[in-house]
């Protein structure tokens, strides 16, 4: 009796393999742009917790930042005025596996184009030139990575590349790591370092909140912001980069930057775009 | 000339009276004796006389000072007047030697030399002189409280208070330690006992003060008509209790 | 745990250097801060009893890392510039300095009554009677509870770590962030506390055994 259970349980059980994988790659691997024009939906992964670029207002329920308006932007570009833009909250460690899944078309969320990445997926053109910066008290000595001198101290938080990063561009700097970013910029105002390092996205976020502190000197390091789709979507990939070019050619893009970080202290969009 | 004068004290704890209407004055070279049940306030009255007790109202001078007086510096009161605990509180940190020395050496300012030859000549009087280097723990009950009477003569002070001396010790221990306060007695120094040792209160008393529930209820002179013919009935009671005990 | 030993070497040895020594700054100024306000708890001034029963009461419910991010904050805010280490060495003696005064208080009041009014009968001060009196066997009723405030107050020290004090656990979670090797960091680093804590405990259960003698 029980002999003969085994082999029917294992071909059961592939059986539901094949069943499961099949209808993924189905929904993956079909082309994702003709199947937002049937729909007239673009499905989005974007962040809810970052400062500027997608932050859930707890007040009304709505996600709301750079990215949320990008999306949305983009979407009306390529479906035209009556297209939807639908909203998926992910998190850096969920976006690619859901992407994959095909649960979602498109992640916008922060999520900086690098080699390996691109192994894995197909990214547009870069939408927001992020990199690492310096976060700086209004008025303060160091303008840029190069004023650290011998002494002076920079905040960090642990773990992050970003502390690896600072200690290459300055090397004589002293780098105070702190559990959170949180932490970091509390530090940072009662004055325990001169400036607080990571990507230039989540320094302005801190600028933003408090004004007597500014991004300074740039970034000293490339790593720009793109919008991911999955590999072998390229009428897609190709539809969304020529869509970025056309909000950057009519105004649509310059508006939205504006929107979002005309209000952070010496915030300069040749920086970023 | 008086050393010791209570008059009209109160003393309270909290809303308990402890001593009522307390007047009572003790001469220099004066031995009294004062007896009652236990919580009569004989206790308190003693403490109050070398300022471990504060009284509330009234006037308390002992040796010239007002203890009553808040601004009266009570530590120059101690120096001069010695007190001898129920149970010795000797320093047991300390050996013998130093248990007599420490008083005169911190507070007279005495030479150390000086201080040790004086605890000898004191360790000879109470008969202890081969205990100068034990400490408190090696002694008897009875050995602790002649090392504590000497204790408080290397202050030379100019009255002694004693708290129920004998009541914590042995039988047989006893007789030592009311031998040594006899001859001190007999020294002239003005001494307030607190006593349940009748044969001491009779023998080496001038005086006898009988207290109960915070009142002194007797104050006698003659000692002998005091113990054969009490006043009071609660004396009367209070006797024939201990004598038949 | 012997690479992460090996290659960390430095730094590691430089977080036990900065461990050891706010906890030895730690340690006196907790003792001295502790035994005042265990003085003032037991004072007959009815007001200096409270204030030093409201300290020790607050001080004590109060997390350590609270106490130690406000001096890592708001004193460098409002009142002086310290770095995380000053800040954590001082939040760790004011936390420490509480317990202490309730093992010192306890102590004190555990010598007999009777040994403080002795000593005030032949005319000594309050002071000179705690001097010479009272303190001398409270210390040694106190030396073993007063061991443990102690190598709990070693292993606290670990506060520093996050107001970036350069101590030994700061150095652990780095080496532990930039080498993925989290078990074995904090077995090497763990390790290292014992070297700190292992001595001290010794040295407190000697200290017993001698003053028993006495």
């Amino acid at each position: 009796m029980k002999k003969r259970l085994v082999p029917l349980m294992v071909a059961a059980l592939c059986g539901m393999l094949l069943l499961v994988s099949g209808c993924g790659k189905s929904l993956a691997d079909q082309d994702v742009l003709q199947h937002a024009k049937q729909t007239n939906t673009i499905v989005w992964g974007v962040k809810a917790d970052t400062r500027l670029f997608g932050l859930m207002n707890t007040k009304s329920g709505r996600i709301e930042g750079f990215d949320i308006d990008m999306a949305k932007a983009l979407t009306k570009e390529i479906l035209g005025p009556k297209g939807k833009a639908q909203l998926v909250q992910v998190t850096s460690d969920t976006r690619v596996p859901m992407l994959k899944g095909g649960n979602i078309d498109a992640i916008i969320a922060t999520m900086t184009i690098t080699p390996d990445r691109e192994k894995v997926l197909n990214f547009t053109q870069p939408y927001f030139n992020a990199g690492q910066s310096l976060l700086v008290k209004k008025g303060s000595r160091i303008h840029s990575v190069k004023d650290l001198k011998k002494g002076d101290k920079v905040i960090g938080v642990q773990g992050s590349t970003s502390v690896d990063n600072i200690q290459k561009a300055a090397p004589q700097a002293t780098v105070l790591q702190l559990s959170d970013y949180a932490q970091a910029f509390t530090a940072l105002k009662s004055g325990q370092g001169l400036a607080v390092t990571t990507d230039n996205g989540i320094l302005y976020g801190m600028s933003e909140q408090d004004h007597r502190y500014v991004v300074v000197g740039g970034t000293f390091t490339k790593e720009p912001y793109g919008i991911a789709i999955n590999k072998g979507q390229t009428a897609m990939t190709q539809r969304m980069d020529q869509a970025i070019n056309t909000l950057r050619k009519n105004g649509t893009y310059e508006k939205l930057i504006n929107k979002w970080f005309g209000n952070v202290p010496g915030f300069d969009i040749k920086e970023v775009e | 000339m008086s050393m010791i004068e209570f008059h009209d004290v109160e003393k309270y704890y909290g809303k308990f009276h402890a001593l009522k209407d307390i007047n009572l004055t003790i001469d220099r070279g004066e031995v009294v004796t004062i007896i009652g049940p236990s919580g009569s306030g004989k206790s308190t009255l003693l403490r109050t006389i070398n300022g471990l007790e504060r009284v509330q109202s009234g006037q308390l001078i002992v040796n010239d000072f007002d203890l009553a007086d808040k601004k009266t510096d009570m530590n120059r009161i101690r120096k001069n007047v010695g007190m001898v605990f129920q149970h010795f509180n000797l320093y047991a940190n300390k050996t013998v030697m130093e248990n007599i020395t420490l008083g005169p050496t911190l507070v007279l300012k005495s030479n150390k030399e000086q201080a040790r030859e004086e605890a000898l000549k004191l360790l000879d009087q109470v008969g202890l002189r081969e205990k100068a280097d034990s400490y408190p723990s090696a002694l008897s009950g009875g050995q602790k409280q002649r090392i504590a009477i000497a204790r408080s003569l290397a202050m030379k002070p100019k009255a002694l208070l004693f708290d129920e001396p004998t009541s914590a010790l042995d039988p047989e221990t006893i007789g030592d330690v009311l031998d040594v306060m006899k001859d001190i007695a007999k020294q002239g120094m003005t001494m307030v006992v607190v006593t349940h040792e009748m044969g001491f209160a009779r023998h080496v008393g001038d005086r006898i003060v009988f207290m109960s529930d915070g009142e002194i209820l007797e104050d006698a002179t003659d000692v002998g008509a005091f113990f054969d013919h009490p006043k009071e009935p609660r004396a009367q009671e209070f006797l024939s209790k201990i004598i038949n005990h | 745990m012997f690479t992460i030993l090996a290659n960390n070497w430095s730094t590691l040895l430089s977080g036990l250097g900065y461990t050891l020594m706010a906890s030895l700054i730690a340690l006196v100024g907790s003792l001295v801060i502790g035994t005042l306000f265990a003085l003032m708890e037991i004072s007959t001034y009815r007001w200096v009893a409270i204030i030093g029963r409201i300290y020790v009461e607050v001080v004590r419910n109060i997390p350590l890392l609270v106490i130690t991010m406000a001096f890592y904050v708001i004193v460098p805010t409002y009142v002086v510039q310290i770095d995380g280490f000053t800040a954590g060495t001082i939040g760790l003696t004011i936390y420490t300095s509480a317990f202490i005064a309730e093992t010192v208080r306890a102590g004190i009041e555990s010598v007999a009554v009777g040994q403080m009014e002795g000593a005030r009968s032949v005319g000594m001060t309050y002071t000179q009677a705690m001097v010479n009196i009272v303190f001398p066997q409270a210390i040694k009723i106190v030396i073993p509870p007063l061991g443990n405030q102690f190598i709990n107050l070693v292993k606290n020290s670990s506060i520093l770590a996050f107001v970036a004090g350069f101590d030994l656990m700061y150095q652990g979670k780095i080496i532990a962030n930039t080498t993925f090797n989290t078990f074995d960091t904090y077995l090497a680093v763990g390790l290292l506390y014992l070297i700190l804590t292992m001595p001290l405990s010794y040295y407190m259960r000697h200290l017993e055994k001698k003053w028993n003698v006495a």
